[in-house]
């Protein structure tokens, strides 16, 4: 490995792009797919070219085929011997030659945001407080119809069955959904059976009980304490367990967990033509 | 054998025969077979009556209170669910607190999914195992109903239960009203049979003509309700065993009525086996008599005491002279018997008791049928009355016994019903 190579980062796309404009251009021939994007985001799958890659630079990609009236953005999918993967390119010239047409341009627009790992799974919107994919569904599953993306799996996520937004989950009263609850403590006097708060046992700094007024109490071997229910304090509820309650962040909608909207996401994942890594090993 | 009997009869005198008769004719049957005869008549004739003048009876439920069901229970887990859903949703104000006394089994797991998925659902737990009054106790201060109905989670309320069991509440002065109780393992084996016929006949119809009589004493801690003012008057429950007869009393004691709905069917499991019988008798009799009626409720007999009610009195006065007095002389009658009289003719003598005795039983059978909602379950169940006078002797002879223990030794402190910390501690009447 000479020196170069070891100061050459892995992946073109941590470079800025001053940078990897510099970097050296390497020649290709390998057959590539040229796929339009329609203006709803959609592979234009009917109109797709077959073409073959001339040269590839960290920065952009030249391509020839036979005929060419592309305009727009596309995804270029290369599979040859030493590139293989799709990456998005934003047309900046064409030229037109005895036999074919050559055409290239820079790595990057809507094609590159299509493709990009960061929006291909479940991510956060912070403006509306969403838990989303970036693009829609259908897009996405329209790029994996024709075989660009692969559906790799899927996300289940739980979310505010009124605005489908983001909540958060604590546990609280089963019947209002509050977090405001306490514990009664309670003493199980042996003698007579009588079960009742620690408060109505204490009488004048000893603790007596309310039903039998057997004075002197000592526990264990005359009472036990026995932790009641949690008792909500707004709505008065008594419960044993506490449920785990939903709280939409952006409605402020309560809600139990099991009526929580449960919304599947897939996740997709794309073999990504990486030009550093195929530069780099030539 | 018969031939000889019939023999034997022939040349007694009737003088003789009453001679030896006379208890079982004036006594026994006169406060079971007859009074009960009495109260069938009389029923008849009423539907008769109503019958002639076009009236149909019809059941209407027009009282409907608020009302808290408290399933107590301690290692219940298989059970508990089949209680609950016998309950819910069989009554329109009904609130459902599931008790578990420190269970061991996943009782409070399976009450706790139940709960999760029934509106209505309450379920407690006690720390450790401390007996089922704590327990009813406990629920008792977490339930906010006009009515408190208490059952036992082996056990499984039939259609209208609840509603049957509330309607005598419309009356202000009624203070507990005992369910029915009906054997769900009728079939299983001669024991449980046996019990299911001895349930028809003193729980079913006999509690029916106590309640008539005003005699009632015991709402079982099966099935029975409560008017919540009457139990925060008593304070709840007492250390069991016999609590349900222990609060009864109290709630009696405290200026209450106690009625009986006997359409308020709960179905329960009996013992399978004589040994697990005989247990639970011992247990039931130890606590019944002695420990309540003779030493702690003692004062229903105090005719100087301030409180005293005539009513109360002959509650006590059934209990001391046919579960008691009877049952001594019943000993004392086999005693000299066998071992002093030892007359000759000893097995015609006693084969003109037990005909007689089968006769009276007859006519408890033909009450029962009358007054039943399942009349072929019922019949059924009355095919095995020709058993129940030996029943009934076996019966006498654990309650002597355990009469004896608890007025000497105190046995029934030492029941297991409670845990030992709680028998320990509590005052032993």
């Amino acid at each position: 490995m000479n020196k170069n190579e070891s100061q050459i980062p892995s992946s073109a796309w941590v470079l800025p792009f001053s940078e990897r404009r510099r970097l050296p251009r390497l020649p290709l021939e390998s057959p590539a797919i040229v796929v339009p994007i329609r203006p709803n985001l959609r592979p234009d799958w009917k109109n797709r070219r077959e073409a073959h890659c001339l040269d590839l630079s960290a920065t952009g990609l030249g391509l020839a085929c036979k005929s060419n009236d592309l305009a727009g953005p596309i995804v270029v999918g290369v599979e040859g011997s030493r590139v293989k993967g799709y990456t998005g390119l934003e047309l900046r010239y064409r030229e037109h030659l005895p036999g074919e047409i050559r055409f290239g341009g820079a790595i990057g627009g809507v094609g590159e945001a299509i493709l990009n790992g960061d929006h291909l799974s479940l991510c956060y919107r912070y403006g509306p407080n969403k838990l989303d994919l970036v693009f829609s569904q259908s897009v996405l599953d329209a790029w994996a119809e024709v075989g660009v993306l692969q559906q790799t799996g899927v996300d289940l996520v739980q979310l505010c069955p009124r605005c489908l937004g983001l909540p958060t989950f604590r546990p609280g009263c089963r019947n209002c959904g509050s977090a405001r609850f306490t514990n009664d403590q309670l003493i199980h006097h042996f003698a007579c059976a009588f079960v009742g708060p620690v408060q109505d046992f204490e009488h004048h700094g000893e603790l007596r009980c309310p039903k039998c007024r057997t004075r002197g109490l000592i526990v264990g071997r005359d009472f036990e304490y026995v932790v009641g229910p949690y008792r909500c304090l707004d709505c008065h509820w008594h419960d044993m367990q506490l449920e785990q309650v939903g709280q939409c962040l952006q409605c402020r909608l309560r809600f139990p967990v099991g009526q929580a909207f449960l919304k599947e996401i897939p996740t997709y994942h794309v073999d990504r033509l990486d030009p550093l890594v195929v530069c780099q090993a030539s | 054998m018969l031939i000889d009997w019939t023999h034997w009869l022939s040349v007694r005198h009737p003088d003789e025969l009453l001679a030896f008769l006379w208890a079982l004719i004036l006594i026994d049957s006169t406060r079971y077979a007859l009074s009960k005869t009495v109260m069938c008549l009389t029923d008849m004739a009423g539907d008769f009556y109503r019958w002639i003048r076009g009236e149909r009876r019809q059941v209407e439920f027009t009282h409907c209170p608020t009302v808290c069901l408290i399933v107590a229970g301690y290692n219940e887990a298989e059970n508990i669910r089949f209680t609950l859903e016998s309950v819910w949703g069989s009554y329109p104000k009904l609130e459902i607190i599931v008790v578990d006394d420190g269970s061991q089994d996943g009782f409070f797991s399976q009450a706790l999914q139940f709960a999760q998925s029934h509106p209505g659902v309450l379920v407690l737990r006690m720390p450790e195992r401390s007996g089922k009054s704590p327990a009813l106790n406990l629920a008792l201060r977490y339930s906010r109903a006009e009515i408190i109905v208490a059952m036992d989670a082996d056990s499984q309320l039939s259609e209208n239960a609840i509603w049957e069991i509330v309607q005598p509440f419309a009356d202000e002065n009624i203070g507990v009203v005992a369910g029915s109780l009906s054997v769900r393992n009728a079939f299983t084996n001669l024991v449980t049979w046996l019990q299911a016929y001895e349930y028809l006949h003193s729980i079913f119809v006999g509690r029916l003509l106590s309640a008539r009589l005003g005699i009632l004493g015991i709402a079982s801690g099966a099935f029975s309700a409560f008017r919540r003012t009457a139990l925060e008057q008593t304070v709840g429950w007492d250390v069991g065993p016999g609590e349900d007869l222990d609060l009864t009393l109290r709630i009696r004691k405290a200026g209450y009525e106690i009625a009986y709905a006997p359409y308020a069917e709960c179905q329960t499991n009996v013992p399978t086996t004589w040994r697990a019988l005989i247990k639970q008798r011992f247990r039931w009799e130890r606590s019944g008599i002695v420990r309540h009626h003779f030493r702690k409720h003692l004062d229903f007999a105090d005719w100087s005491s301030a409180n005293f009610r005539f009513g109360d009195f002959t509650v006590w006065f059934d209990v001391f002279f046919f579960n008691f007095l009877c049952m001594i002389g019943i000993v004392v009658f086999f005693v000299r018997f066998f071992l002093i009289d030892k007359p000759v003719d000893w097995w015609e003598l006693l084969l003109t008791l037990y005909l007689c005795y089968l006769l009276f039983e007859l006519i408890q059978v033909l009450a029962a049928c009358i007054y039943s909602n399942y009349l072929r379950r019922d019949a059924a169940i009355c095919a095995i009355f020709v058993f129940a006078p030996i029943y009934q002797i076996f019966l006498l002879w654990i309650r002597f016994i355990a009469t004896i223990q608890e007025a000497l030794f105190r046995k029934s402190f030492e029941d297991n019903f409670a845990p030992a910390r709680v028998r320990e501690s509590t005052w032993h009447w």
